[in-house]
Parts: structure tokens; sequence; C-alpha cells
């Protein structure tokens, strides 16, 4: 959850640390170091599959999706609504989750994705559960809370510049 | 976890059950207020004016708790409505001269000038004290007979129409052994249920005057002997108390007459306790009284549930109706507790917001509302972001608060949510 120690996790370590922890996950490494993980998650009232995606060298984040059942805006909303997504516009089903700010520096790849990331996903379904239930995200954040609130603050600011223009 | 019995990882479905029966109880404070109106009406009664008091006045304890308030499974009675019904008895020996209706008489005329009461009305088998937010139910239970029986005896029933008649009673044996079946609690889940008492118990009794407000006062300070029998958190009764909520709402614009609670009572206590949880246990209380009454149907006969303390006190006399009437009773109410079960079925595997419609629909609107408020103020950590504590292996979330063996869990390390956009510049 820090930089300090920067020793870098191998992928072989994830995988150890998974199957002690999270023995209903089941995880495989492709020959590039890419790990897979997938499991089972129930961290309110609904049944969920998780994809954790982390590839040590290439990534700064494991990608996690939500794969059963899929992400869902609320009634009559928009993907773009639903809080705290690495929102994927094209696949917006395939967007990840957004579990940690990282300018805050909490998390790096010497942290154990069964120790964080596992327990950020749990986090993030229940508040999930609970904003469908309230419309509101109940859970510490940072800046934005939506895609479609950092568009929208954005178009307010450029409309206010061009007021200023003319 | 993806077992074919649904209530195998109930606990979410559980808290909202414990919410809403939190809600719908009477809180601590309001069973202190209760009980000083206990300890009021056998002053009362014994005050010198009171035509009763003589028939009191052999020194030992005659007047006592029954019904839901004993059996601690006490609710509020309707749906926009926060009244609570508790019942009292007066033992006495009637004279062998008095007809049947002629103890209720007396009782009405002694409870005349009760303090703080707003209304006083004859019903068929009590007299009715009606206090703003309650109504205390008081019978008098004819002990002439010294059965052997711990305080069993004859009740009136005295209807505006048709003959007074004697029916035979025991509350206070059927109260000890609904008590002794359920036990006191199973210890974890009368800790979370005091846990959610913490923060959603509401106090909606007033005190009647200055009088009331002392004599509670002092039994919170002076620990006075109990004038009701101690709170039970087994969950048995907390089933009990929803499935009593259920019914009410159901049967509430009704033409059919609705079991009586003390049916539900002894169901409730027939129920063995069920280790997978609340859900659960309302499940099994609600799916096999339905299987029981189809089994009634089908074969022609009606349920005689007996008081097992005095067998000559029948419970539900009053339901099934005789004949014809009687199945469509027992029809209807096998419908609506099968209603309840397939609810019940399908709130085990659907998220919050589908549970919280089915709240609405099982138990009000307005007791959903609430329900839904206290969850939301329980998991919102905006302004203060403490931890909340995670299950291995399911990752069951849990709000500190209401979480009885922390030592199990472990704590979520703090970080905070953010949004990106993939590919976006914010992501590199």
């Amino acid at each position: 959850m820090t930089n300090s120690g920067p020793k870098r996790r191998s992928s072989d370590a994830q995988l150890k640390a998974m199957t002690d922890k999270w023995p209903d996950f089941t995880g495989r490494k492709l020959p590039d170091g890419t790990l897979i993980l997938c499991g089972p998650l129930k961290p309110k009232a609904q049944l969920y599959t998780v994809y954790i995606f982390w590839k040590p060298e290439a990534m700064s984040l494991p990608y996690v999706i939500v794969d059963d059942p899929p992400l869902q805006p609320r009634p009559g909303g928009t993907f773009a609504e639903i809080p705290h997504l690495i929102f994927y516009e094209e696949k917006p089903e395939q967007s990840g989750l957004c579990l940690f700010d990282p300018a805050g520096m909490e998390w790096s790849a010497s942290d154990l994705i069964a120790a964080t990331t596992v327990y950020w996903t749990a986090e993030w379904l229940a508040y999930y559960e609970l904003w469908h239930m309230t419309g509101e995200w109940l859970a510490p954040s940072v800046g934005y809370e939506s895609v479609a609130q950092m568009n929208a603050a954005e178009s307010r600011t450029i409309k206010e510049l061009l007021v200023d223009v003319h | 976890m993806s077992d074919q019995y649904p209530f195998n990882h109930t606990d979410t479905l559980d808290e909202v059950l414990l919410d809403v029966a939190t809600l719908i109880e009477l809180s601590p404070h309001d069973r202190r207020v209760a009980e000083s109106r206990y300890r009021r009406l056998k002053t009362h009664l014994e005050r010198e004016k009171s035509p009763l008091a003589v028939y009191l006045a052999d020194g030992r304890s005659l007047i006592y708790a029954q019904g839901s308030i004993a059996t601690s499974t006490t609710i509020i009675s309707g749906t926009e409505d926060d009244r609570f019904d508790v019942d009292a008895i007066v033992e006495i020996d009637v004279p062998s001269g008095w007809d049947n209706t002629q103890a209720l008489d007396l009782l009405e005329e002694s409870l005349q000038g009760f303090p703080g009461v707003i209304g006083i009305e004859r019903c068929t088998r009590c007299v009715q004290l009606q206090f703003p937010f309650m109504h205390m139910d008081v019978t008098i239970l004819d002990r002439r007979e010294r059965i052997t029986i711990d305080r069993a005896g004859d009740i009136f029933h005295s209807p505006d129409r048709g003959l007074a008649t004697r029916v035979p009673s025991n509350p206070w044996g059927f109260t000890n052994w609904f008590r002794s079946q359920v036990g006191v609690g199973q210890a974890l889940f009368a800790e979370s249920i005091r846990r959610h008492r913490d923060t959603v118990s509401k106090n909606r009794l007033r005190y009647l005057d200055e009088d009331e407000r002392m004599v509670v006062a002092k039994a919170d300070q002076h620990d006075l002997p109990p004038a009701i029998p101690s709170a039970i958190d087994a969950q048995e009764a907390v089933a009990l108390k929803l499935l009593k909520r259920f019914v009410n709402l159901r049967y509430e614009e009704a033409s059919l007459p609705r079991p009586p609670s003390i049916y539900l009572t002894k169901r409730a206590g027939n129920v063995v306790y069920v280790e997978q949880g609340l859900a659960a246990q309302l499940f099994m209380l609600a799916d096999l009284t339905a299987k029981l009454l189809r089994q009634h149907i089908a074969d022609g006969t009606r349920p005689q549930e007996e008081n097992p303390s005095y067998p000559p006190d029948l419970i539900n006399d009053r339901w099934p109706r005789d004949g014809a009437l009687g199945v469509s009773d027992m029809k209807t109410f096998a419908e609506e507790l099968e209603f309840l079960s397939e609810r019940l079925n399908q709130m085990a595997v659907v998220p919050l917001s589908e549970i919280s419609k089915a709240i609405d629909e099982l138990f009000g609107e307005r007791i959903g509302k609430e329900q839904r408020q206290v969850l939301a103020e329980r998991y919102d950590r905006r302004s203060s972001p403490a931890a909340v504590l995670s299950e291995p292996r399911t990752g069951s979330i849990y709000a500190p608060a209401i979480v009885v063996a922390p030592e199990r869990k472990q704590a979520v390390p703090r970080h905070n949510f953010h949004p990106l956009i993939l590919d976006s510049e914010d992501d590199e």
C-alpha cells in the first residue's frame, strides 16, 4: 500500500498468496507473466464473479472487472454514472474498478493483490449495491465520483471560458 | 458459494431483517415504560375505592403480563400506526354467585380513572385501556377451581350478542412453555440484535405523567423486581415478530379473520432453531406452517392447538372458523405464507436494491424506508472513513458497529476510490 521498499512481487508470489487467502479463486499465469485470477465474492447480498488481470511489467495497477452479473447503471442512468470506474467507453461493461487513488500512492507492485485488491474489490461491490439502493456513493473517495461527473465538470469549465472570451 | 439451498450465506439479508425487527419492536425504553404501567395497574386495581380490591387482597401477586409482552414479541400494530398492544391478567377467585359477565363488569368499573388513559373499551374477553401509542388488554382469570396446573383457570367470553361463557385458559403456562422452547437466545445472535438496537431502536411511548417518569427512573436506579418477564433475544422470537408484522399487513384490509397471534407463537415455539440464520428461520416458520395448513385442508381437518401447559386451553378456539369458512381461512393463510416463503427464497440471492423492494412489500413502505436510512447511515463513511471489516473467503463486508466477533474478520486496508478513463492521460 506504499511505495516504500519497492520490491516488486512476482506473479508466482501473487498467485501463491491468492491460493492461500482466497481458495475459491482460480488463477493462471500466462507465458508472458500475465496473471489472470477469477473467483466469487459475496460482499453484500449478491454473489459476483470477478476477474483480476495483472501484468507486472506493463501495468501500473491490477485491472478488475465484474463478470457476472455484469455491471449495470441505475435504472434510467448510464454506465458513465457508475462511480469509481476505469471507464472503458467502447465496452462499458468491461470497465475496470478504480480501487485506489494513484496519486495517493495507495498501491504499488510490492503489495499483494490478495491482501489489497481483492478486499477493495469486495468493498467496491458492497458500495456499488448500496449505490444502487440509495443513489449515493457512501465510501471514502477522492476527486470526481464518476466519469459522467468528470465530463460534466470539464464541459462546464469550457463553457465558462468561452463566456469569458466573448 | 453457489449452493442450491439459498440460505447458506445470507448475512446481508439477516442484517436487513434484524433492522426491520428492531424498528417494529418495543425499544428497551418502551419496555420500561410498559413495565411501569403494569405496576400502576396493580396499584390502581388494589386501591381502596376499586371494587376489585377486596378480591386482590390475599397478598400474592395476582396481576401479571401475558401474551406478546411476556414472550418478548410485541410489535407495532399497523401500517401507519405506531401502537403497541399488550395484555395483562388479573387473577381472582370469582364468587360462585356471579354470572359470566359480572367479572368483566367489575373490572371495567375498577379501571375507571386510570391515570393518563384516553379511553376504556369493553371487549369480548377483556377491558382495554387505551393510551397514546399503547393499548393494554386486561383480562380476568378465575382461579376458584384451584386447578393443579399453576395459574390455570377460566377467562370469560362475553359477546355483545349470545351467551356469555367460560373458556379454560393458562396464559402463564403458555408463556413459560414458549420461553422454555426458545431459550434466552443463542449468544452471538443475541449480541447481534443488541448491537442493532444501539443504533436502530425507536422510542415511541411518552410518559403519562411525572409519576410514570419517576417510576421508570427508579426502576433504572434501584433495579425494581420486574413486572414483565425479561426480554429474550432468541432468533425464533425475532422470526415470530417479523411473521406477525407480515400477517398484520396482509390482513389489514382482508375480510377474513386473521390467525391469532397466539397460534403463530405456538408455531414459532414448535420450529427448532435454524442455524443458517434469521432469514432461514423465518422461511422455515412460514414454509412449515403453510404445509401444515395444506395438510389439514387435504385431510378435512383443522388445527387444534392445545396450550402445552394446560390442554383444555385450546389456543386457536376462534380460528379457523367452522366448516367451509374455516377451509377458506386456512387456504388464505397458507397462500400468504407461501408468498412470504417464495419472497424469502428470492431475497436470499438478489442485490440490496431488490431486497429493499421486497421489504416494502412484506413489512410496509414506511418501515422499508426507515430501514434503508438506517443501513445507509451505518455504511456512510464519507465524513469519517473508518475501516470496514471483511470476512475471509466470501469477502463479505460489514460495518464494525454490528460485528459481533471482529477477531474473525479482516480490516479492509485504507484507501480511496477514484474514477479514471481507460486510455486517458490520467491513466498513464
